[in-house]
């Protein structure tokens, strides 16, 4: 079933002037299925983030449309997005987006302190996940006292807590070593196994080799996409360095 | 391009850079210099008036003026610092030394210095002149004030101020050079841990803040009032910083422990960031509540006098000429001084009214429990007035019991509470009180314990005289009281003419004493009296008015600074639970909540203060006669009412900008 679907998005930044206007987003169209693990690769400025955050709703696209489940979520109005974003999506961002002034608990607790739920249902909730992530015994702790790799467990441990149709990561393994990226991918897989589907935006060509689909974005467009399908993560790794290097080079588009 | 003129460009583009920090710092260096010169100026004015007392009051208000300034530099140049460190080690990391890094902060400074003083001292001038327009109307000298340019004013404030900036300086530099360049980067970064409760302080404060109430509210009479005010102020004073800084933080840990209440979508943000702000804050908000509390105390009771001022003067000179004779010169004194008064009244066409006349022995002893005797050295001193029945009666036109008993003491008025059975200078005596209301000028502006005594008879009296001079004749060094005489009086005519007939009475008065020693008179006319009185009246209401507008504007600009600083702090929150589903209304209502909490908890806490130090200031003020105490309370309460609204036209103002920079 198809889960999200975007349709010929365009995105222009527009200046006051509007002599310096930016084509970030030309037109873009692609589709999620249920249970996917997607990566979106692009070179920096190919408007990837951009992309994320049309797709969070934290952004207005000049153009097009997107469906999630079966809303359009270009149509929700301004003061339902808030409370659309808390239940549906979940984000992992690459600077954590961590607040200093809670624990670790706190944060993982505040979209469901948002929606108001009780908390016997938020600890009900903490628990088995704490746990999946290795994070049950850091959950007092303040964000300054944890690593990176903690950090970024903790933020996917609130991504996850609301039960999201859909994760959204900007970059997730950008600020961490190579030990903690491969926990936090091979974590990615196995929640991924469980079910859940995954948009992952990465530069990194480890990461994206972890996923079952990477996109590749360039000049604003969808400029090709490779399926994993029954090959191994060496393969995979293989054909993401080929495909970036055609893209580098200006080679065609092939599918 | 020489290596000064590089610095001089550096620093400059330093401070425009950080307008939005420096700008405030300015303004409060030039706010507290302009007040500064100002009151200095005034009180190097050659042509102030005549009445010390005004002089005085500018003079005391001085120092406060200077230590506050002092103070108030320091914690909005704190703040300052803080944000410029991190610049400073970006410096250093891009290669700059840290002698260099020095040069540029004393650079900076002397910039900063040199802005402040000259737009201080400019504007002081100015509004010098503007000064001396109000206090003319407000104070009614006899002699209009003329502004003078003072140099000697100029000067002291330029050494003064440039001490602070000496100091404030070194303490930059200090803590610029102390930190590594790695920790400059990061002290934005690093984070702060959850603030602890501190039980004990959070109970001592409560113990001192309740100690300070239980003073003024059990405070009985002016005496207690004048020895206790301080000591309550220091208590109130510790308590609420105590309060503020660990009491806060408890309330708010007891809150967070109650889990269904804390995560609630409109408590969750707002306790744990309210606890962090805390422990930050804690003592900028306990100086926004103390200097609010000073500024309605002092505006509140200062225009209460300047309200009763009338009052004042009815009560203490019950007609229109008061006049004693200190010591009695002669059997025939009293015959003297009528005869005088009416000679002058003939001579002049003025006639005399309503003239009284009463003979009164005061004594002043110590005393030990029931014990009243001349030789207590180092305790407490009483002072006695003696009165014989018919002249209290003529005098404050009352009616006595009759038949009162012979060798019994009678009470007039007492500003202590007189035992029932007394022992004076050795000799027994039965105490009665007659409780009479306090008649009009008796006992009006004495503060130390003293009391009006009725002596039955002249058989009474004379057994205390004798008691009294045989008790300090054998003490050393210690005088007999004389008996004095006062003569009071109203006169039939206009205020003008009064002049007319005083001038002369107190020339024939004058000619009774000349060439005696020991004796002398003091006259007063009470209309010369209450001019005096409205002069220091007026005098206290202008240095209330003055240091409460220095605190009020001290306290808008905390109140602005704890806005900027603390916009940029939870700037970077908002923006994170905006991320993670929190909509704009409700980070609106979340922040709403905390500051509106934040910044009128000092408010309130001051109402609070202001309600409890009420009874004692109402004894206070009786010292200086004012008994109406309606209209003291009127008086406080218009003044908190129009403090409140100050205060949230200033938060008003404040909050735009801290709204502005977390959207
Ligand atoms: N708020 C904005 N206003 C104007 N232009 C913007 C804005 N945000 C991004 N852009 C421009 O849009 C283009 C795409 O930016 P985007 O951040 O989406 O790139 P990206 O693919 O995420 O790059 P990177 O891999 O470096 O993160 C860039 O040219 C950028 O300069
Ligand atoms: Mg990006």
């Amino acid at each position: 079933m198809t889960l999200l679907e975007v349709k010929n998005l365009q995105k222009i930044y527009t200046t006051k002037s509007g002599a310096n206007n930016v084509e970030a987003l030309k037109d873009v169209s692609f589709s999620v299925e249920e249970g996917e693990y997607v990566a979106i690769m692009g070179e920096s400025g190919s408007g990837k983030t951009t992309l994320l955050n049309i797709l969070a709703s934290l952004d207005k696209p000049t153009k097009g449309e997107i469906v999630l489940g079966n809303r359009k979520t270009t149509d929700i109005k301004e003061k339902d997005l808030a409370a659309f974003r808390r239940e549906n999506l979940g984000f992992v961002f690459q600077d954590f987006n961590l607040l200093d002034t809670f624990t670790l608990k706190d944060n993982i607790f505040l979209p469901l302190v948002l929606s108001g739920k009780s908390y016997s249902e938020m600890e009900k909730r903490i628990e088995p996940l704490a746990k999946e992530l290795g994070i049950e015994d850091l959950l007092l702790k303040y964000p300054y006292e944890v690593s990176g790799g903690q950090k970024q467990r903790a933020a996917v441990a609130r991504a996850l807590i609301t039960n999201p149709h859909i994760i959204l990561a900007d970059e997730p393994t950008g600020a961490l070593d190579s030990k903690a990226s491969d926990s936090l991918l091979n974590l990615f897989n196995k929640i991924n196994e469980e079910g859940q589907t995954i948009l992952m935006v990465t530069h990194s060509t480890k990461a994206a080799s972890h996923a079952k689909r990477v996109l590749f974005i360039k000049d604003g467009v969808v400029f090709h996409q490779i399926y994993r399908g029954d090959r191994t993560r060496d393969e995979m790794y293989q054909q993401i360095t080929d495909t970036l290097t055609t893209l580098a080079t200006g080679g065609e588009s092939r599918e | 391009m020489s290596k000064i003129a590089f610095y001089f460009k550096m620093a400059w583009t330093n401070i425009t850079k950080n307008a939005k920090f420096y700008v405030p710092y300015i303004l409060t260096s030039f706010i507290t210099i302009t007040m500064f010169y100002s009151l200095q100026s005034f009180c190097n004015n050659s042509n102030l008036p005549r009445s010390a007392s005004f002089r005085e009051l500018m003079g005391f208000g001085l120092p406060v003026v200077y230590i506050f300034s002092a103070i108030f530099l320091f914690y909005t140049n704190s703040f300052l610092i803080r944000r410029r460190k991190m610049e400073f080690g970006l410096f250093n990391i891009l290669g700059m030394e840290k002698r260099h890094i020095t040069v540029l902060i004393i650079i900076e400074t002397l910039i900063i210095a040199i802005i402040s003083l000259m737009l201080g001292i400019g504007f002081g001038i100015l509004i010098n002149k503007l000064l001396f327009l109000a206090l003319n109307r407000i104070v009614a000298f006899v002699t209009p004030l003329v502004f003078e340019f003072s140099m000697p004013a100029v000067t002291k404030t330029v050494i003064l101020f440039a001490f602070i900036y000496i100091a404030i300086l070194i303490k930059n530099i200090v803590e610029v050079l102390k930190v590594k360049p790695l920790e400059l980067l990061s002290v934005q970064k690093s984070g702060e841990k959850e603030p602890k409760e501190k039980w004990v302080l959070t109970v001592f404060g409560l113990i001192s803040l309740i100690a300070g109430y239980v003073i003024s509210i059990t405070c009985e009479d002016a005496y207690h009032a004048i020895t206790l005010f301080f000591l309550a102020v220091v208590l109130v004073i510790i308590g609420t910083y105590c309060l503020f800084i660990s009491g806060t933080i408890a309330i708010l840990k007891i809150l967070k422990k109650n889990k269904n209440y804390y995560y609630k979508s409109n408590h969750f943000a707002s306790i744990s960031g309210m606890l962090f702000r805390m422990k930050q804050n804690g003592v900028g908000l306990a100086n926004i509540c103390i200097l609010s509390t000073m500024v309605i105390v002092m505006i509140g009771t200062t225009v209460s006098l300047y309200a009763g001022a009338n009052d004042i003067i009815k009560t203490r000179y019950n007609r229109e000429v008061s006049t004693t004779y200190y010591g009695v010169i002669d059997e025939n004194l009293r015959d003297k001084a009528h005869d005088i008064a009416y000679d002058v009244s003939k001579k002049t066409g003025i006639e005399i009214e309503n003239y009284a006349e009463y003979e009164t022995l005061e004594i002043t002893c110590g005393r030990k429990d029931n014990d009243f005797d001349a030789g207590f050295v180092g305790a407490s001193l009483t002072t006695f007035d003696l009165y014989m029945p018919e002249d209290f009666e003529s005098f404050y036109e009352l009616k006595l019991p009759e038949n009162l008993e012979s060798g019994v003491l009678y009470i007039g008025a007492s500003t202590f509470e007189m035992p029932k059975d007394i022992t004076l200078f050795g000799k027994e005596f039965k105490v009665i009180d007659l409780d009479l209301s306090k008649p009009k000028g008796l006992m009006s502006v004495i503060a130390t314990d003293s009391c009006a005594i009725i002596v039955p008879d002249e058989e009474t009296y004379e057994i205390i005289n004798k008691l009294q001079k045989a008790a300090y004749e054998n003490t050393d060094g210690m005088l007999a009281s004389i008996p004095d005489i006062d003569i009071n009086f109203d006169l039939k005519c206009s205020e003008k003419d009064e002049h007319k007939f005083y001038d002369e009475y107190k020339e024939a008065i004058n000619e009774l004493v000349d060439g005696t020693e020991n004796h002398n008179i003091n006259s007063d006319l009470r209309q010369d009296a209450a001019n005096d009185f409205a002069e220091f009246t007026g005098s206290f209401l202008f240095l209330g008015t003055f240091l409460g507008v220095l605190f009020l504007m001290a306290t808008a600009l905390i109140m602005y600074y704890k806005q900027i600083v603390e916009g940029y702090d939870d700037k970077r929150n908002f923006e994170i639970m905006q991320k993670v589903g929190m909509d704009k209304s409700e980070v609106k209502s979340t922040i709403k909540s905390q500051v509106l909490t934040l910044f009128f908890l000092p408010l309130l806490v001051a109402f609070c203060h202001m309600g409890f130090a009420l009874p004692i200031l109402i004894h206070l003020l009786s010292a200086f006669a004012i008994t109406n105490i309606k209209l003291v309370v009127i008086c406080c309460a218009i003044t908190c009412a129009i403090y409140a609204i100050i205060y949230a036209v200033v938060y008003s103002f404040t909050s735009k900008t801290y709204y502005k920079i977390v959207n």
